[in-house]
């Protein structure tokens, strides 16, 4: 058996750094540091790990705006076989949809060169944005199932995975068909510090840049519209519920957010 | 593309002293890696102070215009404390000597610069090892991968572990260390330049010692940065132990720079002030003690702290400018080795030449000594508490002025300081800094 995977990577503002914001209340991106979304490590180990085992090809592939494509060298040095990015001038407009469809769509470019996708992995979110909703819309996209939040992959076996994924209270054992996206949590793998050796290596790479017109997009309207930036200021009330009864507790709690303006949506 | 792991020159540490390095060699058209181990280049670099641009200018002449220059030094001041009362003598410069900047800043420049030229930094990468074969440096050695290089640099900075590990280096004793201490202060730089009496891009590095260090040997030093300013003190590590046994320090060196920060005089300049960073960073003392046995051996060059460029002046210390030229001089003689093809020794050798040549040991030189003269009680106690004394009788005085010379006599004998042991000191002062 040998598996094909595609790897998807995101670059993110550095997390580390605190935000700096515009006067219109946006993120500054113009002085921060561009890094990958460090759980997206977490799949880039996942698939090495599987391709240590069942042999394969792994591809990493990532949309953005920006030139910084050393970034991804860190990516190559762990061992991804070859690294696509695709450049899109529109990209801060685009909203995860699109952002989905346009990996969906260069998904499939590799697909027509590889002969087969088996795999597609990204990591549980990214650290700007926390939506967390990449693997299932590309699953949609793709028309294929998808596993969000797994912990470990186990095993494969005739064309089928089986992965742990974490759920509210524990673990869940899925079994899955192939090809399949998953969303990989950083609870079952520790992404590996690239060598030396490697990190030059992967110096020495081409990354080849794709722009959207080259994947046959069907659509290219913007349809996420920014209406204002605000700034959220938090505050603890410090109040303390103690009744004994859960119901009526959670009753009480409900009560007092409506009193302090709080509008839920029920 | 190749896929061997030889590089013309592997360089360990990519500050001051391995980025000029790097940068002159790369730009000579040469194969240059630089290891760093910390996260990016400048990651690792606490200091925020004064750096002289002349020697830097000779390594990179587009310094002015292109380098992150917070303010240039356009005064000097220099004050005595005891109590609550201070003498100050401030000195206004007339050119660009100077400017005040973030290291961290000034690094990663540079290694924009040696990136620029051609040079590749690998950081996040630690290098465990000097590789030697034959009584030759062949090359570096991180995990399990080996680096071959014609020349290994050297710049590992104060902490000289790969030196240590063959021999070059002895250990660093307590006696041979200063430990430095900062907090910086966020101003904004209207507030900074109504205070200190500056225009827009004008600087002041300002030295205080005194009670401030509760007397202890060393000193405090300001700086002014862009939009903060950065206040610490300097003393030797064993001093500060002996403080600690004579209960003049309670734990720790922190709570000298507590003292510093909110002494009435000083406070006010920042009283509104917020601290947004502090950190600690060790100096030498002895440049000269602690200098390794030999700045070469075949295929290897020392530049920078690890070569025990950093001066002690006894006022301030010197190490960037510093650790650039010796790393231009590096350049020198290693192009020069690989015009000749050949690495040994005889052409090495010259590097240790030059640099005893240079101003760097110059410098060190003429400062030999100072660090036992800083330990010199007279200079932390006496000599604060006779101009204070002095100046308080004269100019304190409520009815009848004393002349100023039985007012300064006055405080001596209050003090217990004799005239001899005055122009003692005053004169091995003189004479060495």
């Amino acid at each position: 058996m040998s598996l094909n995977i595609i790897v998807l990577v995101k670059s993110v503002p550095d997390p580390k750094t605190p935000p700096t914001l515009k006067v219109d209340g946006s993120l500054d991106l113009k002085n921060v540091k561009i890094v990958v979304n460090p759980i997206d490590k977490y799949a880039v180990e996942a698939a090495l790990q599987l391709k240590e085992r069942y042999g394969g090809k792994i591809i990493g592939l990532s949309l953005g705006d920006h030139d910084n494509i050393d970034i991804f060298r860190e990516i190559i040095a762990m061992g991804v076989d070859s690294f696509i990015y695709i450049k899109d001038p529109d990209y801060q407009r685009f909203d995860t949809l699109q952002k989905s469809y346009v990996l969906s769509k260069a998904i499939k470019k590799i697909e027509k060169d590889l002969g087969r996708v088996d795999l597609v992995l990204c990591g549980v979110e990214s650290s700007d944005t926390n939506m967390g909703v990449l693997a299932s819309q590309i699953g949609e996209w793709l028309e294929i199932p998808s596993i969000s939040y797994v912990d470990k992959i186990l095993e494969i076996k005739n064309g089928s995975i089986i992965v742990k994924k974490i759920i509210e209270d524990g673990f869940i054992t899925l079994r899955s068909r192939m090809p399949v996206v998953l969303s990989i949590a950083d609870t079952g793998y520790e992404p590996r510090i690239p060598s030396l050796r490697d990190t030059i290596m992967a110096r020495r790479r081409e990354i080849p840049i794709w722009k959207t017109s080259d994947l046959g997009l069907e659509f290219r309207e913007i349809v996420l519209k920014t209406v204002r930036f605000k700034q959220i200021e938090s505050k603890r009330l410090g109040k303390i519920f103690r009744d004994e009864d859960v119901d009526k507790m959670i009753d009480r709690f409900f009560e007092e957010l409506k009193r302090d303006g709080v509008s839920l949506l029920r | 593309m190749s896929s061997s792991l030889k590089f013309d020159v592997v360089i360990i540490g990519a500050g001051p002293a391995g980025c000029s390095t790097g940068y002159l060699l790369a730009k000579s058209g040469l194969n240059v890696l630089i290891i760093e181990r910390g996260s990016e280049p400048g990651a690792k670099q606490l200091w925020g102070g004064k750096a002289y641009a002349q020697p830097l200018r000779e390594v990179w002449p587009e310094l002015d215009r292109e380098a992150p220059i917070h303010r240039w030094i356009s005064i000097e001041r220099f004050s005595l404390v005891s109590g609550e009362r201070v003498v100050t003598l401030e000195y206004k410069l007339g050119r660009k000597v100077a400017f005040t900047t973030y290291l961290s800043e000034l690094v990663s420049w540079m290694a924009k610069k040696a990136e620029e030229a051609g040079a590749m930094i690998i950081s996040k990468t630690r290098a465990d090892e000097i590789v030697i074969k034959n009584g030759r440096v062949i090359g570096v050695r991180s995990g399990s991968d080996i680096v071959e290089a014609d020349v290994v640099i050297d710049a590992e900075g104060i902490n000289r572990i790969l030196l240590e590990k063959i021999g070059l280096v002895s250990k660093l004793s307590p006696e041979h260390i200063g430990l430095g201490v900062k907090e910086v202060l966020k101003l904004n730089s209207e507030k900074i330049n109504e205070r200190f009496g500056l225009e827009d891009e004008e600087g002041v590095s300002w030295l205080v010692i005194g009670d401030v260090t509760r007397n202890i040997p060393g000193g405090g030093f300001i700086y002014t940065m862009r939009d903060t300013i950065s206040l610490g003190i300097v003393v030797r590590v064993s001093s500060a132990y002996d403080a600690v046994e004579r209960g003049e320090l309670n734990k720790h060196v922190s709570e000298v720079l507590e003292d510093f920060r909110t002494h009435p005089y000083f406070y006010r300049l920042w009283s509104d002030a917020e601290v947004i960073e502090y950190g600690g960073r060790l100096v030498i003392e002895n440049p000269v003690e602690t200098m390794p046995k030999k700045l070469y051996m075949p295929g290897l060059i020392i530049v920078g702290d690890a070569a025990g460029t950093l001066v002690n002046t006894g006022y301030t210390f010197r190490g960037v400018d510093t650790a650039v030229y010796s790393g231009k001089i590096a350049a020198e003689i290693i192009l020069e080795a690989f015009g000749k093809k050949d690495f040994s020794e005889e052409i090495l050798k010259r590097y240790e030449e030059k640099i005893k040549l240079s101003y760097i040991y110059d410098e060190i030189l003429r400062h030999k000594g100072v660090s036992d003269l800083m330990r010199e009680k007279f200079l932390f106690k006496d000599l604060p508490r006779l101009l204070t004394g002095g100046f308080e009788k004269i100019l304190e005085a409520d009815y009848e002025e004393p002349k100023i010379i039985d007012g300064f006599r006055k405080t001596m004998r209050e003090n217990n300081i004799s005239l001899l042991r005055l122009l003692s000191v005053m004169i091995k002062l003189v004479s060495k800094l």
